[in-house]
């Protein structure tokens, strides 16, 4: 073997370009006095600080509504204030969870984090005695919400606004959700119901008419076989 | 405006989304190490230049009803960031401008990490190539006076799915359910990954392969990274169970095409204790008995039967009108299934060519596959203006199997040496 100018390992008969004073397949000391250098950086330390902030935080919330029921179960041997602590823990441990860990869209993420945020506000206003806000409003103004934000993100993203099309179709049938409480009997307060798929079918429609033959393009790839 | 470009995902790449996860990145890693230090704003004046030139390159993964797609991407092409992260991580259809390869420097190093629904080795080279042509026509005035600002001759944008134009109707499947020996060990803390280099000079090893072994390059190395698994783990490796490793076969030479998509399938060779119907096997032996069987199942119509299966059951209409997240239950059931034959990977993207003017500024080229679920160490290889680097990515805390595979190598009398990311010190 030619003598080079780099640290030999003994042992395995290799020559090692690291900053290091070992080998790395045997751990070895080397042979050589010769500068090594790193060509990667270092990173082992930089990973997972985010994560250890994440867990602090569902531990908590965990701890605090434990803490919470097991009070207001001893208390009268029935739960009532303490449910309204493991909604919301719920619910901030969802929202931060889609918002750190996940990797949705940003149009998937707003969608969820209004079905969770008209989850949550339901379970209130059922813990205080179904007065029917949540159903009445709640719902129809997030569907409204929601729309219109859409509807921002399609002007500003103005280069794909048709990968919106199927949303907003998803969107109509959403909306008749509302209606359909209000059949049921459930809702008492359709109006702002069919403000919300007015709205939705007004979009749709605007989209598929205005859009054009790049609408349709837009669903046959979508659909294609 | 006019209407968007879209094209569907070739034969091979419709797996790669739907198994995408932490442990199996389906990712892989094209380096370029020049001989300055990288500026990073010029390295992304050349991304931006030569991302709008590849329409292979320019495109975001939308996902139908019934299949995945890759449509014009169109956004600001990938920001360019110094490399501060284990290599081959995910890449989310989410982020990153939407891109699905990103790439990151450091020191003298550009890294092109390349989600494989998008390219095989092949094609990301491809593109790699012209980005480092457009990074040195930047920074170096005297080369952009030579070379004209636009596509190399050579370089290809040719997207067409190979598997679909070759395949031959009516093909049994030629995969047998197999299974193989899968290493196992304490894992490297933290999802961390493990990548280590070995350099040697090409015409030594072509001595070595040729001389004392009488196989190819690619035979000898595919054969000690066998050998290394085998050896580190003997009394483990049953005859139902043998050392198993895939080898990826570049399908572009035997059916005359360029495409920048994915057009390759695997052959593999095994060791086990029934192999030669002996207890004891020396590395001659296997040597010769990992050449015979690459081999055998190097011919043409062999490897077009191996992909012919997967294509002709693409072209079921029944088949094809499964809702995409039923299709993927199966595509994953099918996966996981045949993800068991095999105890690791090499690949050799082979020599990497650049035009004489650019020569001078490029000291190597590497690759890397990432490790995966099953498979958590691989080998890659790629050679450069006659040196060669053996690249082995790993998910272990041990070294055990490059250890043993260099020093095979080192015995052979080929000088070798060693570079890693810093995870085993
Ligand atoms: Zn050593
Ligand atoms: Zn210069």
């Amino acid at each position: 073997m030619k003598e080079k100018e780099k640290n030999r390992c003994p042992a395995c008969q290799v020559y090692i370009n690291d900053d290091t004073h070992f080998c790395p397949l045997c751990g070895s000391v080397l042979e050589g006095e010769y500068q090594g250098v790193n060509t990667y950086p270092d990173v082992k330390g930089h990973k997972r600080i985010i994560n250890l902030t994440y867990r602090i935080m569902v531990f908590i919330a965990v701890a605090a509504s434990l803490l919470c029921v097991t009070i207001d179960f001893m208390r009268d041997y029935r739960l009532q204030w303490s449910l309204f602590v493991v909604a919301a823990s719920l619910y901030a441990i969802y929202i931060t969870t889609m918002f750190i860990k996940d990797n949705k869209s940003y149009k998937s993420r707003l969608f969820f984090a209004a079905v969770a945020t008209v989850l949550f506000l339901s379970s209130i206003d059922y813990l205080v005695g179904f007065r029917r806000w949540s159903v009445n409003y709640v719902l129809p103004v997030a569907i409204i919400v929601v729309e219109l934000f859409y509807v921002l993100m399609m002007a500003l993203n103005f280069r794909n606004w048709q990968s919106y099309i199927i949303l907003e179709c998803g969107m109509v049938v959403v909306s008749l959700l509302p209606i359909v409480l209000a059949i049921a009997g459930i809702s008492s307060q359709p109006l702002l119901g069919y403000i919300a798929l007015g709205l939705s079918l007004f979009v749709f429609l605007g989209v598929v008419i205005i859009g054009g033959s790049r609408a349709r393009a837009e669903l046959s790839r979508r659909f294609r076989v | 405006m006019r209407e968007k470009r879209w094209h569907t995902l070739d034969n091979t790449a419709n797996v790669f989304p739907v198994i995408a996860g932490e442990n199996l990145t389906n990712t892989y890693r094209l380096s370029a190490v020049l001989k300055e230090a990288i500026d990073p704003l010029v390295l992304q004046k050349a991304v931006d230049i030569v991302t709008p030139r590849f329409p292979g390159f320019d495109v975001r993964l939308r996902r139908g009803v019934f299949w995945y797609y890759l449509e014009e991407n169109g956004k600001k092409p990938p920001r360019v960031r110094e490399e501060n992260m284990y290599p081959c991580r995910l890449i989310h259809a989410t982020k990153n401008n939407s891109y699905l390869f990103r790439v990151t420097y450091y020191r003298n190093r550009i890294n092109l990490s390349v989600f494989h629904a998008l390219a095989d080795g092949f094609g990301g080279f491809n593109f790699m190539k012209e980005l480092v042509y457009q990074y040195l026509r930047l920074a170096h005035s005297e080369l952009a006076e030579k070379k004209k600002d636009r596509l190399a001759a050579g370089t290809s944008l040719n997207m067409e799915d190979s598997f679909l134009a070759h395949y031959r109707k009516g093909n049994k499947s030629a995969y047998k359910l197999l299974r193989s020996f899968h290493l196992s060990g304490r894992r490297l803390p933290q999802g961390g990954f493990g990548v280590m280099h070995g350099l040697m000079d090409v015409a030594e090893i072509k001595q070595v392969a040729r001389q004392k072994y009488g196989c190819s390059i690619n035979d000898y190395l595919v054969s000690c990274m066998v050998w290394a698994i085998y050896k580190a783990n003997r009394s483990r490796v049953t005859g139902r169970r043998p050392v198993r490793c895939a080898v990826p076969v570049n399908l572009r030479p035997y059916f005359n095409s360029n495409t920048t998509n994915n057009f390759f399938v695997m052959i593999s060779a095994e060791v086990g204790p029934d192999t030669l119907g002996q207890e004891e096997i020396t590395f001659e032996e296997l040597t010769a008995s990992v050449r015979d069987q690459l081999a055998s199942q190097l011919d043409k119509d062999h490897l077009e039967q191996i992909f012919s299966y997967n294509v002709s059951n693409e072209k079921i209409l029944a088949a094809r009108a499964v809702p995409l997240p039923l299709k993927n239950i199966a595509i994953k059931y099918v996966y996981y299934k045949n993800a068991d034959a095999n105890t690791t990977t090499v690949t050799n993207v082979g020599e990497i060519k650049l035009e004489s003017e650019y020569e001078p500024y490029v000291d190597m080229f590497t690759a890397y596959l990432a490790f995966s679920r099953g498979q958590e160490l691989k080998g890659s290889i790629c050679s450069y203006k006659g040196r060669l680097a053996y690249s082995i990515s790993s998910g272990f805390e041990d070294t055990i199997v490059p250890r043993i595979l260099f020093r095979q190598i080192a015995a052979d009398g080929i000088d070798v040496e060693i570079e890693t990311n810093g995870v085993w010190y």
